[in-house]
């Protein structure tokens, strides 16, 4: 919290406190941040004894909690009150976990109670507990509908079992109606005609259609059906009640799913709408629209009638009345055939039926809330259970209330939504058990240790990152901006816009902007004089960072385009765990796939393959089998394919392919040969397919698709690319997506909609069917795991490409598609020595029992460690390495294979040994070779060792998690620029596009990477296309000429955390084909200096400068002192 | 062995007994549908056993067993009995084998083979035109799916009217065609 903010909360407190200690013995509502931590004087039954103090650590005194928020002197209690006992299970999680941070609460209601003995005690009776950790409004409707459904799938992370078809048609039809209501609302409230209105539904509709078509796939409609004719016939309640609600354009302004979060209660939220009217006291009106889905939906004790969105809407008008937002009047609208009906929150069967009086400060309606918000808490962290096995499965052995979690009964929904909750379709809940299910009694108890130990350690770190990111909407209206700005690079601050077209704005300001966010970034547009969150803030992606300006695409249309705004990143909060899914559903399988079942199991009875991922089996060596039609691949390729034919089911094959290797080529062939021979063994509709290709990245994926398709044209009819097409994909890979395929958005937008869409769209459905029938090779990120594409299906091979940068639980996705009891072939292919993983930020993992060894996880290792290396260690007999290398020439590819693959990488052919830049810009028709790049040998270190310009501005950013200290070295900017300008200048006016195509500049740091590109432009504008870019989003790519800025020069020899890890180094030096220049402080790198955990890397980095050195004794590189450079000479 | 033994191997295998898909097509090449239209199968279409009832060797194995045993499950087409048709081409390579290429031969998309090598890849991709073309025509379709589209090429190679090449990824007409596959039968 930021000094001001933490002063005035403490004050409030302190003036709170006072008024408590000297009240009268009647309970007050207030509404202050305060910390607790247990008393010395300890708790007994029925009381919580707690120490309070301010935000600041001021101490304000003992205070205490007793069960049904009993106090001296009550008159009455409120039975079954979720607060103590709740509380209780708090503190006690927070000892056993060993936190010494206080708790911090958000008091709602106290008493200074007189005692029978004349002395006064301060009773807290309501509160929101930890609300820096943020739920959304749709977690806290699943907490009212079924708190363990929550702990189910939120803190286990229970899945949908992906091999069951699961139809998705109603999602999308609701998305479409809203997708239309948006945007008929705000041509309507713009002073749209109703035929402008009605077009601009359709449109919305159509957007969604063309956007959500693969879940369609999941049907198999002989005609439309309800779930295409809906989103149509929605068109005129929807126009009807436009036009009713905003008849003339009055100056009541809309907003439309904006982000809100109120950091006093702990949640965060979208309304579907916010409308605004004119006038200063005018009361603003929220809306939640329901489309459908009665599962979890109150129903009306009159009339019978269902009705969803209630608590949503009770937890979003809290949020706006926690910003002092009164008079607010909220409504849920069900869009209904033929009419839209408002239902007044007021009318609403939640607020009936338990009997809540919407008028400020109703306590029952705060209970509601508060009790959601933290049971939810407390279900999402896992508080109830931690880690206990016995606790694990035995949490809903009681009730779906959770064991334990006190609360009042009647605060919950009467039925539980088990239809759609996947913790009973998998066997997991025995409360929502479902027929035909094989349940999984005591899971965690009887699972094998070991494998338990497995997923527990993943899974801790991968909630501690989700905790991070549940805390980061607090983090950012607690921070003062100056510091988000300054010392984090998260904020950006006193942006004016420059222009707008659309939802896109242009923002800039004077000053420079020095910050860590940077494209597809999401991020939060806020007027500078609000906190971010607070309803006036609009959501966005960014596109673009410039010296001082930035370029955001927005959801939804700016309020002020004259206003002053600040952008904020905005973290993953509210992302689907997808890899604590694949985590757990690992566990579900290797256990549902045990052999027997009521009792322990013994690791050597799972699936085969979870022993061989367990390290209780050891990989088979790699088999063969003849290969025929190959002749493109090398014979490390052509070992790996046949090695990865011979596998059989139930088998592990590890591939590593350095840089330039041919992965992609590899798994081009593999996809080939295994569709070839599976080609007649599957039926249209059949669940069994031959291949699935999961990436850890859209670009990664791509690539394998564009290259099977390039390489094998014959296989494009059965090769889906899973998802739609994206912004910047290549036209042949979005040809591949089911899509693009059965020509969606040309059929959708040449028809009226209204007359045609759901024929059309039927019929673009059976086509897909068809398509998807056929399918026998499906290519996408491990994150699509679950998508419409692959419900259902199994695989006979799974291969994971960039597999050394997927986190384990990411790569477990991949065994999600294999068939019963893992027994498919799974081939993972990467490259441990580049760079691993990303995590949101730098975690400490827990300790492993030394009696886990065995799964080959130490000291060191962390989620950061891929499942590909962890591996490759625990079975580096099935690990097989490409080491004929297309891409480096001969000088290039030495020094990468000294320094990082101990010799063994070499050019695949001699023209690849041979290849050279001035061969290249012969062809480009240079004739001029005077330029310093251009007459090099093909490796060039300029050393600025001895160069006192040359040095480091000093890492700029601070803080947990944060890697990118942000250094710069002008000096080097400078040099590099340079030389590009140099030999650009000797370049022929027509070739210069193609230089600038194929020439790049890296260096680890953002900040070096603005300070190098506006180096080049000051040069030569004509430059500023060239690509510069940090290591991380080069990796993948490549160039004839690469220049690397090393950047770090300073007198303690910091390399910093990017350097430590020499793996980026790596990827950064193997980027060049013909020319590679390396500019920075030789020193720096090399100096012994007491720091252990950069031992590795100086080694590596002594290595490769000697290395230098005896290519420049033999002529293939060239060393030159950066102070002898005549820069600009030319 | 070749495909025709298999199919002899299946139809013995069989028997008197109930033919179920799930045990039998899994990894053997053959299509129960196609040996259904060659007349050598009889689907069950009702009163279909339960696996307990025939005795399915894979009992508590078979993920499909639940689908035979309770309500609600489409369970025709999916157990069948052997012909008499069947019976006695089990006994008669050569009866086999005239049915194989009388019902198959000439039937799209194996009519269109030629001496030259085609693509398996084609073949599949000409069934799937055929399928998405139905779609628009609300017409049947290919008539034939691509297991038994393989199995049909699988067999006819057998009975010596096509040949498989390059690794088994492509397929061309025997240039002295099925008289010599009729008439050189072991």
């Amino acid at each position: 919290m930021s000094g001001a903010a933490r002063t005035s909360a403490s004050e409030r407190a302190r003036v709170v406190w006072e008024g408590l200690t000297n009240s009268d013995g009647r309970p007050e509502l207030i509404d202050v941040p305060i910390l607790v931590r247990p008393s010395p004087e300890g708790s007994r039954r029925g009381r919580i004894a707690l120490q309070a103090s301010a935000e600041d650590g001021g101490e304000l005194g003992r205070c205490y909690v007793f069960n049904d928020e009993w106090y001296p002197g009550c008159p009455s209690t409120v039975p079954f009150s979720h607060y103590a006992p709740t509380l209780a299970r708090v503190l006690t999680a927070h000892e056993r976990r060993g936190e010494t941070q206080p708790l911090r609460l958000q008091l709602l209601k106290a008493v200074g109670a007189m005692t029978p003995a004349g002395g006064r005690a301060t009773v807290l009776l309501k509160f929101i507990m930890a609300p820096e950790h943020t739920l959304t409004g749709t977690e806290i409707e699943q907490v009212y509908g079924c708190p363990l459904s929550v702990f189910y799938t939120r803190f286990v992370g229970v899945p949908w079992d992906p091999q069951r078809r699961r139809s998705a048609s109603a999602g999308v039809r609701g998305e479409a109606i809203h997708g239309g209501y948006r945007r008929a609302a705000a041509e309507q409230v713009g002073g749209g005609s109703p035929e402008q209105v009605r077009a601009a539904y359709l449109d919305g509709v159509r957007a969604v259609w063309i956007n959500r078509l693969p879940n369609y796939f999941l049907d198999r409609p002989a005609g439309p059906t309800v779930e295409h004719t809906r989103p149509v016939e929605a068109a005129g309640p929807v126009v009807d009640h436009c036009r009713r609600t905003w008849p003339e354009p009055d100056g009541t302004r809309v907003l439309q799913e904006r982000l809100f979060y109120a950091p006093t209660r702990g949640i965060s939220g979208r309304a579907d709408r916010i409308e605004v009217p004119p006038g200063e006291h005018a009361p603003w009106r929220l809306v939640e629209v329901k489309s459908g889905g009665s599962f979890g939906a109150e129903r009306d004790p009159l009339t019978g009638v269902r009705r969803p969105g209630g608590l949503q809407s009770l937890s979003y008008r809290e949020i706006l009345r926690s910003f002092g937002l009164e008079g607010l009047r909220a409504a849920v609208e069900q869009v209904g055939d033929r009419e839209i009906q408002a239902v007044p929150l007021e009318r609403h069967p939640i607020v009936a039926r338990l009997g809540l009086s919407l008028e400020a400060g109703d306590e029952r309606a705060i209970d509601l809330i508060a009790q959601a918000r933290n049971v939810g808490y407390c279900a999402v962290s896992g508080l109830y259970s931690g880690y206990d096995r016995y606790l694990l499965d035995t949490a809903g052995d009681i009730s779906r209330y959770l064991r334990g979690t006190g609360g009042d009964y009647d605060l919950y929904a009467r039925l539980p939504p088990c239809q759609i909750c996947p913790a009973g379709h998998r066997g997991v809940c025995s409360r929502g058990a479902r027929s035909g299910v094989t349940p999984l009694d005591n899971l965690f108890r009887y699972a094998p240790s070991r494998l338990y130990a497995y997923w527990a350690w993943f899974h801790r770190q991968l909630k501690a990152e989700e905790s991070a990111e549940r805390r980061w909407l607090h983090h950012l209206v607690s921070t003062p901006s100056g510091l988000l700005e300054g010392q984090e690079g998260v904020s950006v601050g006193e942006l004016a816009v420059r222009e707008t077209t659309g939802y896109e704005v242009r923002l800039g300001r004077d000053r420079r902007i020095e910050t860590r966010i940077r494209e597809d970034d999401r991020v939060l547009l806020t007027p500078v004089d609000r906190l971010p969150g607070q309803v006036v803030s609009i959501e966005g992606t960014v596109t673009g960072v410039g010296e001082r300006e930035v370029r955001v695409r927005l959801n939804d249309g700016l309020d002020d385009p004259r206003g002053c705004y600040r952008l904020d990143l905005l973290g993953a909060f509210e992302m689907r765990p997808w890899q604590l899914e694949g985590l757990t559903d690992f566990l579900l399988n290797a256990v549902g796939g045990a052999t027997v079942r009521g009792r322990q199991l013994a690791i050597e009875e799972l699936p085969h393959l979870a022993q061989v991922i367990l390290g209780a089996a050891s990989a088979a060596p790699p088999g063969s089998v003849p290969l025929h039609r190959a002749d493109d691949l090398n014979p490390p390729q052509c070992r790996a394919l046949a090695a990865a034919l011979a596998l059989s089911p139930g088998e592990l094959l590890l591939i590593q392919g350095p840089p330039g290797t041919g992965k992609t080529a590899l798994i081009a062939h593999l996809a080939h040969a295994v569709l070839g021979r599976h080609l007649f063994d599957y039926d249209g509709g059949a669940e069994r397919r031959p291949l699935l290709i999961l990436a850890n990245t859209h670009r990664a994926a791509n690539e394998v698709v564009r290259k099977v398709v390039e390489r094998y044209p014959e296989l494009r009819p059965f090769v889906v690319r899973v998802g739609v097409p994206r912004t910047g994909m290549e036209p042949e890979v979005a040809a591949q997506t089911l899509a693009a395929r059965v020509g969606a958005e040309q059929a959708l937008n040449a028809i009226d909609l209204a007359a045609d869409g759901p024929e059309t769209l039927a019929r673009l459905v059976r086509r897909g069917n068809r398509l998807h029938d056929h399918a026998g090779i499906f290519v996408g990120t491990l994150g699509a795991a679950d998508a419409a594409e692959l419900r259902g299906l199994a695989f006979e091979m799974v291969v994971v490409d960039e597999a050394g940068q997927a986190t384990e639980p990411a790569m477990l996705q991949a065994l999600r598609h294999l068939p019963p009891r893992l027994e498919g072939r799974l081939v993972l292919v990467g490259d441990h020595r580049q760079l691993p993983p990303v995590v949101s930020s730098e975690l400490a993992a827990p300790e492993l029992p030394a009696s886990h060894a065995a799964l080959g996880l130490g000291p060191g290792d962390s989620l950061r460690t891929s499942g590909f290396e962890r591996l490759a260690h625990l079975h580096p007999h099935a690990l097989l390495t490409l080491t004929d290398q297309y891409r480096m020439c001969g000088p290039i590819c030495e020094l990468v294979s000294d320094g990082f693959y101990d010799e063994t990488l070499r050019p695949a052919t001699p023209q690849v040994a041979e290849c050279r830049l001035n061969g290249w810009l012969f062809e480009a028709g240079v004739v001029d070779f005077e330029a310093l790049l251009a007459r090099s040998a093909p490796v060039l270190f300029v050393d600025t060792s001895r160069d006192p310009a040359a040095r480091d501005g000093g890492a700029r950013f601070h803080g947990p998690g944060i890697t990118d200290e942000a250094r710069d070295n002008p000096r080097e900017a400078a040099i590099v620029a340079a030389l590009v300008a140099d030999l650009m200048a000797a370049m022929p006016g027509g070739r210069r596009a193609a230089l600038i195509a194929e020439l790049g500049v890296i260096s680890p740091y953002r900040k070096q990477n603005n300070r190098i590109a506006q180096e080049l432009v000051r040069a030569d504008p004509g430059l500023s296309a060239v690509r510069v870019d940090t290591v991380d989003r080069f990796q993948g790519g490549e160039r004839e000429i690469v220049l690397v800025s090393l950047v770090n020069s300073n007198p303690s020899a910091a390399m910093g955390t990017l350097h430590a890890d020499w793996r980026r180094m790596n990827v950064a030096l193997s980027r060049a084909r013909r020319l590679l220049v390396i500019v920075g402080d030789r020193s720096n790198f090399t100096r012994e200096v007491d720091r252990a955990e950069e031992d590795e890397a100086r080694r590596r980095y002594r290595r490769l400068f000697n290395r230098i050195d005896a290519l420049e004794a033999r002529g293939d590189a060239v060393v030159i002192d950066s102070q002898t450079l005549a820069l600009g000479a030319r | 062995m070749d495909t025709l033994d298999a199919v002899q191997g299946l139809l013995h295998e069989i028997g008197p007994d109930v033919g179920c898909r799930h045990r039998f097509e899994p990894g053997s090449e053959l299509s129960f549908d196609l040996l259904a239209r060659l007349g050598l199968l009889r689907s069950i279409d009702r009163t279909v056993p339960a696996c307990v009832e025939h005795g399915c060797p894979l009992l508590g194995r078979c993920a499909w067993e639940a689908d035979f045993a309770g309500k609600g499950a489409r369970r025709s087409g999916r157990k069948f009995r052997v012909t008499d048709a069947g019976r006695a081409a089990a006994a008669d390579r050569r009866l086999l084998t005239r049915l194989v290429v009388d019902t198959l031969d000439g039937q799209p998309p194996v009519d269109a083979l030629g001496p030259e090598p085609r693509s398996i890849f084609s073949l599949a991709s000409d069934l799937l035109e055929a399928d998405v073309a139905a779609v628009d025509d609300r017409t049947k379709g290919a008539g034939m799916t691509r297991r038994e589209l393989g199995a049909a090429l699988r067999m006819l190679a057998a009975a010596g009217v096509v040949d498989f090449t390059a690794d088994g990824l492509e397929v061309r007409r025997c240039t002295d065609g099925a008289g010599a596959a009729l008439t050189d039968v072991r």
